[in-house]
């Protein structure tokens, strides 16, 4: 038994050395499906199915704060400081809420002061997620106070800036210029989930009932821990409540506003959720068809070797027996494509990866067995579902048929052909929707792309700054003010300017602001710029003047708005001169121009409503400078810095870079899944045109005595070629047909998923099918050619 | 004028540096309205003869005239009209098409002379009536029994009435009385004024013809066994 499945064994390598090129196409193929596979199991898994390095994270959900805008639902945000110390105060659901929020530091220790990605957190913070410190200690509840004095590192910032020593803990360092004492550090591994930046530095916030920040700095990422027992949705019930509440309290700053919770896994990867999804279904789909190939090769073999077969069961060979041969020879290609693919796979991982920044993607968390087991399965499944039911059916050749076709020369039968119709269909019926998606995507993304943004991003250099807390409303105007005044004077520099803008998607400061037509106040993106903005940024105002340095703290306060935000506060009306209501106790500002709108967090965040005001007149801490040069933006970056230095040493710049730099990387995600998309397309489309082309020589080397025959019955070589090509045409045909109807029922289904908002053109339905005809065409023509060059009989003796 | 005419007809088949001589200046001359049939061992090359004078091959060396006209001035599209105008074609080995139904294969040269639908099924009907299949005319050859194969392809090569049939053994497959059948429809074809060629072992069948020719070592010779080198009228 052993020895006769070792010699079956030895057989079918026997058979592939014989004729390599069939398992050869037929493990390439699978490996393509493979490796595509594990790119995004990968991807998925470090993201969707990561898990979250805490202490019974199921019980760990994400509050937010919602905006009650007149008629619009607003996407949930941040909460502030008064949310979450009440929240905190008065639940009883939760055992606790704490929030973290992203801050720039200047960190000085002993060389250069370095910009750095800090978080000022709640004390109970690392309790909450159930992580201690591995070295030192957690903050204390005394360490919480205003002006506290420690902090805790995270294990990355521990080995790159203090290399990983111990005695780093009770070391003083000078955070925005303040002396602060190193109290521990986090775990390696740690992370905040639902932040993208990952902090390096944790200071406490200090803040409590009595002491209380800028009411309206908001910008808490929140965490709540659930009793047990207690759902989410009793979490969110009870948090509304008390957000209710505290809008009768708080009637000036805390009104129109509510509450949601969302799970943690939801908070953190909601957004990659339905980009992930859309890639595993042409995962999934790209893989099928890589079987769909695999299979059609083994029955095209098996109808090769029907004869053969039919002769064995003849001579005494067991049904088992010829099943095994076929699984054994599916199996070893299956196999041979998983190993393949997985390497492939990795390489491809690398490759896209190698330009990600982000962490979670690129730290391995899966278990290094988990995909070759994972593959080893699939492949396992998908060689016995290919092998397992065009061998069943070979045992049931009907041998006299088999024998007789064999003996009397008569060319394929109905059954054959039907098959080999039937996998161009699938074939081409599947790969239809992918690529349609894929173009759809690729058009969606051109789009995305050439979005006039309105402004001009050439020759800009964007820096960031914060300015030291220790400085009041009236000095950070002033220090404002004369940045400028020296960046302006510098060599290369056309104008300058600073905004609160960003730059970057999702990452924007926010207001309410109302109007004498609008009294329900509505929320809008904030922008505090320095006179020379709209010139810096190239934007024309649509009316009015820019501000000046009259504009200042002592001034009447100005306002500058967007064409979009002036229709929505005076409609119908010319908004200039009109005033705008500011959330008290601002006072109430008049509109001195009108802003054009422009997607300043680049083209994948929708049009905003936009507020600019004076940053002389109303201004915060964190400052983009915006530079308009002559020159190649990047060597201004050091005389910038420069020019910082020379008023604050422990003003660091940071994330520094050309405008046109940023907005290319604010669709990144955009573009890193198109990109995706397209390299699954290519494959799809690859697969599927290897397919018909392979599946159509075949039908027609197959047909090569029919050809003679209709050849000696007086068919022309045109007729000839007719027929066949009409045949391929006719199969191709038909799953287009089937193609387009599958998709339909796909953007039916999930049109969310998969066209998100795209539409298909016909130019791509037209392009695609012309593709795929083509692949057939050639396939069908470039054998029915030589039915010219050969003699007739040729053909009859030389089909089987 | 002879309709068929052999002149030197040599055919040499080359495969793997062994040259197999089949035919060596054969020299055949067939009269419109002859019937003729070929006898001769197996492998002397019978088939080969018959596949050059259905113009599915052709001669290594030496001249083919049909009606007159040299084969070799003739377009492929001129070949293709003669095949599906002048001759019908009974194969050895019946060459049906598999995922074609018996009626389809019997169609097939209809089809090709672009004959209106109603008048081919109605002629496919007759002949496969005349071979006994006219029962079986939905099925597919690998339904069909050797003998019913075989006499689809009678069925197929006497449809459109052709004025030259060449037939490879006939009825190699049949019985007696189903031979006789496939004989009286070729005797009937010829009594129409067409010209046959057949290869035949069956001495009673060959009795039907007017002369009948010897293939051995690749020559002809007549019926007592003489060498012809040049060809024999009767
Ligand atoms: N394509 C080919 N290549 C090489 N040799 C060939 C080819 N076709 C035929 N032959 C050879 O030519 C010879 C004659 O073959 P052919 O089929 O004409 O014989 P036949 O007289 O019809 O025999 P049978 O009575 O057995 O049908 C044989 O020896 C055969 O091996
Ligand atoms: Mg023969």
């Amino acid at each position: 038994m052993k020895a006769l499945l070792l010699h079956e064994l030895r057989s079918v390598l026997a058979a592939f050395r014989r004729r390599p090129l069939v398992p050869f196409i037929a493990t390439s193929m699978l490996a393509l499906g493979f490796a595509a596979n594990v790119a995004v199991f990968t991807v998925i898994s470090r993201t969707l199915l990561r898990p979250l390095p805490y202490a019974r994270a199921e019980r760990i959900v994400v509050p937010t704060l919602t905006f009650i805008g007149p008629g619009q639902a607003e996407d949930p945000g941040p909460a502030g400081s008064v949310e979450l110390v009440q929240w905190k105060l008065r639940s009883r659901v939760f055992t606790a809420i704490e929030g973290v929020r992203d801050v720039y530091m200047t960190l000085r220790d002993r060389g250069e002061p370095q910009g750095i990605a800090g978080s000022t957190v709640t004390g109970g913070i690392f309790r909450l997620f159930g992580v201690r410190p591995i070295v030192g200690r957690d903050f204390a509840p005394e360490d919480d106070v205003p002006n506290a004095r420690v902090v805790i590192l995270s294990h990355g910032c521990w080995q790159r800036r203090f290399g990983g020593d111990a005695n780093a803990i009770g070391r003083t360092i000078f955070l925005d210029g303040k002396p602060m004492e190193i109290i521990g550090v986090m775990p390696r591994g740690f992370e905040i989930a639902t932040v993208d930046r990952q902090p390096e530095i944790f200071v406490p916030a200090g803040f409590s009932l009595a002491n209380m920040p800028t009411p309206t700095s908001r910008g808490y990422h929140v965490f709540g821990r659930l009793r047990d027992g207690a759902t989410l949705q009793q979490g969110r019930g009870e948090l509304r409540r008390i957000t209710a509440d505290l809008g009768r309290e708080y009637p000036a700053t805390e009104q129109r506003l509510s509450a949601d919770v969302q799970d943690l896994r939801e908070a953190g990867f909601g957004k990659q959720r339905h980009a992930l999804l859309v890639l595993w279904l042409m995962v999934a789909v790209v893989y099928v068809l890589a079987c769909v190939n695999v299979a059609s090769l083994l029955s095209a073999q098996i109808a090769d070797e029907r004869g053969i077969t039919a002769l064995r069961l003849v001579f005494g060979a067991g049904r088992w027996e010829i099943v095994r041969y076929r699984l054994l020879q599916t199996l070893i290609t299956t196999l041979a494509g998983a190993v393949a693919g997985y390497a492939l796979g990795r390489l491809v991982l690398r490759v896209v990866l190698a330009n990600v920044a982000d962490p979670k993607l690129t730290n391995p968390v899966e278990h290094v067995w988990v995909m070759p087991l994972f593959l080893l399965a699939v492949s396992l499944v998908t060689g016995i579902a290919v092998g397992l039911v065009p061998a069943l059916r070979e045992t049931r050749t009907r041998l006299t048929s088999a024998l007789s076709e064999q003996s009397t020369r008569m060319s394929s039968s109905v059954r054959a052909t039907r098959l080999r119709e039937a996998f161009i269909v699938t074939e081409v019926a599947l790969a239809v929707p992918l690529l349609l998606a894929t173009a759809a995507t690729i058009h969606q993304f051109r789009a995305l792309q050439q979005t006039p943004l309105g402004f001009d991003t050439r020759n800009v250099l964007i820096s960031q700054i914060v300015v030291s807390p220790k400085y009041d409303k009236v000095a950070r105007a002033r220090f404002a003010r004369e940045l400028i005044r020296r960046i302006e004077a510098m060599p290369g520099v056309e104008t300058a300017s600073t905004t609160t803008c960003f730059f970057t998607p999702g990452n924007t400061m926010t207001t309410s602001v109302g109007s004498d037509r609008l009294p329900e106040p509505m929320s809008v993106n904030l922008r505090r710029i320095t006179p020379h903005y709209f010139r810096a940024m190239r934007m024309p105002l649509v009316a009015g003047r820019a501000f000046t340095d009259g504009d200042g703290v002592d001034a009447p306060p100005v306002v500058i708005i967007s064409a979009s935000l002036a229709k929505r506060l005076y409609p119908n009306e010319n908004a200039l001169g009109k005033r705008v209501l500011r959330a008290p106790p601002a006072a109430p500002a008049t509109i001195v121009g009108i802003a054009p709108d422009v997607y300043d967090e680049g083209a994948s965040v929708e049009l905003q409503p936009t507020y600019y005001s004076p940053y002389l007149q109303t201004n915060n801490i964190y400052i983009t400078i915006v530079v308009k040069t002559k020159v190649d933006p990047l060597t201004l970056r050091e005389p910038v810095r420069r020019a910082v230095w020379s008023l604050d040493r422990d003003v660091t710049p940071s994330n520094e870079a050309a405008l046109a730099d940023l907005m290319h990387d604010a669709i990144g995600n955009e573009r890193l899944q198109m990109q995706m998309l397209t390299g699954f397309g290519l494959v799809a489309l690859l697969l599927a045109t290897v397919g018909i082309y392979g599946m159509t020589s075949y039908a027609v080397a197959s047909r090569t005595r029919e050809i003679g025959v209709r050849l000696a019955f007086g068919a022309t070589p045109r007729d000839v070629i007719r027929e066949i090509v009409g045949r391929a045409v006719r199969s191709v045909s038909i799953g287009l047909l089937a193609g387009a109807l599958l998709s339909l029922v796909v953007q039916r289904v999930a049109s969310a998923l998969i066209y998100a908002g795209a539409k298909l053109e016909w130019q791509s339905v037209v392009a695609i099918g012309a593709v795929l005809f083509a692949a057939a065409l050639v396939a069908a023509a470039v054998p029915s050619m030589r039915t010219r060059a050969v003699q007739p009989v040729w053909l009859l003796r030389e089909g089987n | 004028m002879p309709l068929i005419e052999l002149n030197h007809v040599s055919k040499i088949f080359q495969t793997e540096e062994v040259e197999t001589h089949v035919l060596s200046g054969v020299d055949l001359a067939i009269e419109r309205g002859e019937y003729v049939s070929i006898a001769g061992p197996s492998g002397c090359g019978k088939s080969t003869l018959l596949s050059i004078l259905g113009l599915l091959d052709v001669p290594t060396s030496g001249e083919y005239l049909f009606d007159g006209r040299r084969l070799d001035q003739l377009s492929l599209l001129e070949l293709a009209q003669i095949r599906n105008q002048k001759i019908g074609f009974i194969f050895q080995s019946f060459n049906l098409i598999g995922d074609l139904s018996v009626a389809e294969n019997v169609a097939l040269p209809l089809l090709y002379r672009r004959v209106a639908t109603a008048d081919r099924d109605a002629a496919v009907a007759e002949a496969l009536y005349r071979v006994g299949m006219g029962h079986r005319a939905k099925h597919y050859p690998s339904q069909l029994s050797g003998g019913q194969q075989q006499r689809v392809a009678v069925a197929r090569a006497i449809v459109g009435k052709p004025p030259v049939l060449l037939a490879d053994e006939p009825t190699g497959n049949l019985d007696s009385k189903n031979g006789a059948a496939v004989m009286a429809l070729i005797h009937d074809l010829h009594a129409g004024g067409a010209t046959i060629c057949m290869v035949t072992h069956d001495p009673r069948y060959a009795e039907h013809a007017d002369r009948t020719v010897h293939l051995f070592d690749g020559n002809l010779a007549d019926r007592d066994g003489v060498l012809h080198g040049v060809g024999s009228a009767s």
